[in-house]
């Protein structure tokens, strides 16, 4: 038998090799079914193969994919291109046409293959009269463009409409793809032509995944701050009281610019970047409270605190109207602060730094959990982050920056939490929760919460519907928002009315 | 279409592109009594895709999908004594194997074709897909089908319509060794013509 892998999509020629040693088989002894040696971590990468599969995966596959980078290696993929065509370097011409030196319909379904990791170039485009000199002016505006790329998916869209049949003017982007007929060929290509904009799956192109939700994929995994980054990023630069968003303990913004849709005003969050001290709460929080007075000096504020910054968004809050200054609105998105009153009777107890570390990796895990249930996450996504939180060496730097925020930032949390236990001796739930209540409930701004059904409430902080806001004596005005996940809601719409009523 | 126009040169090699629809049984007959020696084997590589979510999929797209690998296999098979072929091979799915999004329909029948269960075998898990054909290859020794993955150059006869339909099959008489050439460029050659076979 020969040992040829395929992967989860592959061209005829390489099925053919797959063909023809079953048959030389069958003439040994009879087959039932012949399965090609398929690359199945690759097959899991785009299709997510269920549990009684996973026994195929290599030992490595919990590893992370690490999106392919455009390497500036011309001339790494010139030899291949070389060594495919059979030609030596001194005998190519770059500006002459690549069936000079023999291309055919097969010899341009592995180039094709070669280039795809750098440049989109069809089998058929490589039979016409196409130049290394061309091919190789496409993989240079890759290169250049990285970072643009990410943030600018215009080219991804044109692949899009290429592979979906329609003009620009029939693509609505909220209607769901296989609305265009997008089928599973379809979306296996289309995944494989968006690869170098955005990690989408087939199966999530499969689902009822619009271009707008591809957009926000995307958008989710550009969040890592430049060194020189200020910790104020304006997400949407609208007129009036600016919403002021803190992050969660991966301090990242990523997932804030899915709002740039549906929200109407100004819009800002706040990153941690390197600048940002994460000595304790009230330090990380006076930094911030500067400078966003530096870019809105007075009052009134309106902040919402995503995650585990629900405590931050309720610091600020009273450090602003101890000053002096009116908060007009603070938004707890998904989370409230007294959830850790949920957990308390272990939280809190006292801990050595190891017993410390081993409790932040512990809720680090919760955020995996809720990666998984929420319906805009991929898997692809949930494996990087578990990575990162197991600090595997393929981890990509987005994740490790994330996990490497909520390793300093949880711990400051833990210490300020600690600080509403009774000092008396009677360290009872009831006590903490008292403490906490009085403490959230001296802050003057309107409260709301916003609930995600596929959230937090799911989690291992899960087990009050409400995520304890009635347990609070000041009223909190709670939203319950069905279809979306922890991460998923900022693409909601009704996210953005709840911010900017 | 170059590989296509080099076979058809050789003169040991007899290259007939035929266009019929596979699930009719006249249309096969008149086919099949057409060819001047006797069938050596056959790659069954007819699919539909006519993709939706599960609960969008109705009676309609499960025929048709039923159509392109049960139907074929069934009208062939009441034509063409299997057991006297050299080979018969189908083409099957990862599809059939690990369950894709939105394929519900061709996974049900490809794992028909499959057809894990050898003959007089039971398996609760494909109890349906047994009593439609108990064994639909697994019974003969001179059959097998092939779990392919998405296969995206040659091979379908795309379209953007609702329902993409593309039944090729490829009938052998001598060389296996360009077999697939003429598999593959036949396809181009049908699909550039704007017909299936």
């Amino acid at each position: 038998m020969t040992h040829h892998v395929l992967t989860n999509s592959t061209f005829f020629s390489a099925l053919w090799v797959s063909l023809a040693d079953g048959l030389m088989k069958l003439d040994e002894c009879p087959l039932n079914q012949y399965i090609p040696d398929l690359d199945w971590n690759s097959v899991d990468q785009h299709f997510n193969l269920s549990a009684s599969c996973r026994h195929l995966l290599s030992p490595n596959s919990n590893c992370p994919v690490i999106s392919k980078s455009h390497p500036h290696q011309g001339e790494g993929i010139l030899s291949r291109v070389l060594e495919l065509l059979e030609v030596s370097s001194s005998d190519f011409d770059v500006t002459q046409p690549l069936t000079v030196y023999g291309l055919d319909s097969i010899s341009a379904a592995k180039l094709a293959a070669i280039l795809r990791p750098y440049a989109s170039f069809s089998q058929l485009q490589l039979l016409g009269a196409v130049t290394w000199s061309e091919i190789e002016s496409q993989l240079q505006y890759l290169s250049q463009t990285d970072t643009l790329e990410a943030t600018q998916p215009s080219r991804g869209k044109t692949n899009l409409l290429d592979v979906l049949g329609i003009s620009q003017e029939d693509l609505s982007p909220d209607i769901p793809l296989s609305s265009y007929g997008l089928d599973s060929v379809g979306a296996s290509i289309l995944s494989s032509t968006l690869r170098p904009f955005m990690d989408v799956t087939s199966q999530q192109l499969m689902g009822e995944k619009s271009w707008a939700d591809l957009l926000q994929i995307t958008k989710l995994s550009r969040t890592l701050p430049e060194p020189d980054a200020q910790p104020l990023v304006e997400i949407c630069g609208g007129s009036g009281i600016p919403v002021i968003i803190l992050p969660g303990g991966n301090g990242v913004v990523g997932v804030f610019f899915g709002l740039q849709e549906h929200f109407h005003g100004a819009l800002w969050a706040i990153q941690v970047t390197d600048s940002t001290p994460l000595e304790s709460m009230e330090t990380l929080v006076t930094f911030w409270k500067q400078h966003i007075c530096e870019k809105w000096p007075h009052g009134p504020y309106r902040f919402a605190g995503y995650s585990s910054a629900s405590v931050l968004g309720v610091v600020l809050t009273k450090m602003m109207e101890d000053a002096g200054e009116e908060v007009a609105q603070l938004t707890f998105l998904d989370h409230f602060p007294m959830l850790w009153a949920h957990l308390e009777s272990d939280l809190l107890r006292e801990r050595t730094a190891a017993e410390i570390l081993d409790l932040v990796d512990q809720l680090g895990y919760s955020i995996l959990e809720m990666l998984r249930s929420d319906p805009t996450i991929g898997p692809k996504i949930v494996a990087n982050h578990q990575a990162a939180l197991l600090d595997l060496p393929d981890a990509s730097p987005h994740n490790r920056i994330m996990v490497k925020n909520w390793r300093a930032f949880t711990p400051l949390l833990w210490n300020f939490l600690r600080q509403f236990r009774p000092t008396n001796g009677e360290k009872s739930d009831n006590n903490f929760m008292e403490m906490l209540d009085a403490w959230i409930s001296s802050v003057k701004a309107p409260l709301v919460l916003v609930v995600a059904e596929y959230g937090v409430v799911n989690g291992t902080l899960g087990g009050w519907p409400d995520l304890g806001a009635s347990r609070i004596s000041k009223p909190v005005k709670v939203h319950y928002l069905s279809g979306v996940g922890h991460f998923g809601i900022f693409g909601d719409e009704r996210v953005a009315r709840i911010l900017a009523p | 279409m170059a590989k296509v126009t080099y076979l058809r040169s050789q003169d040991d090699l007899d290259l007939r592109l035929d266009k019929c629809d596979a699930t009719n049984i006249n249309q096969m007959d008149v086919l099949l009594h057409s060819l001047a020696a006797p069938i050596a084997g056959c790659f069954h590589l007819a699919m539909v895709l006519s993709d939706a979510l599960f609960f969008n999929q109705t009676a309609d797209t499960f025929r048709r999908v039923y159509d392109s690998k049960l139907r074929v296999f069934e009208v062939f098979s009441t034509q063409v004594q299997i057991e006297s072929l050299d080979f018969f091979v189908a083409l099957s799915s990862i599809s059939g194997l690990i369950g894709l999004p939105g394929q519900s329909n061709y996974a049900r029948f490809v794992i028909f074709v499959i057809s894990l269960l050898p003959k007089g075998a039971t398996n609760i898990a494909f109890t349906s897909a047994c009593t439609a054909l108990d064994g639909v290859l697994a019974r003969y020794p001179n059959a097998f089908s092939l779990i392919a993955p998405g296969i995206l150059d040659a091979g379908y006869i795309v379209s953007t319509c609702n329902y993409p339909c593309t039944i090729p099959l490829s009938i052998v008489f001598q060389d296996r060794t360009n077999s697939a050439h003429i598999v593959k460029d036949g396809l181009s050659m049908i699909s550039a013509e704007g017909t299936s076979t």
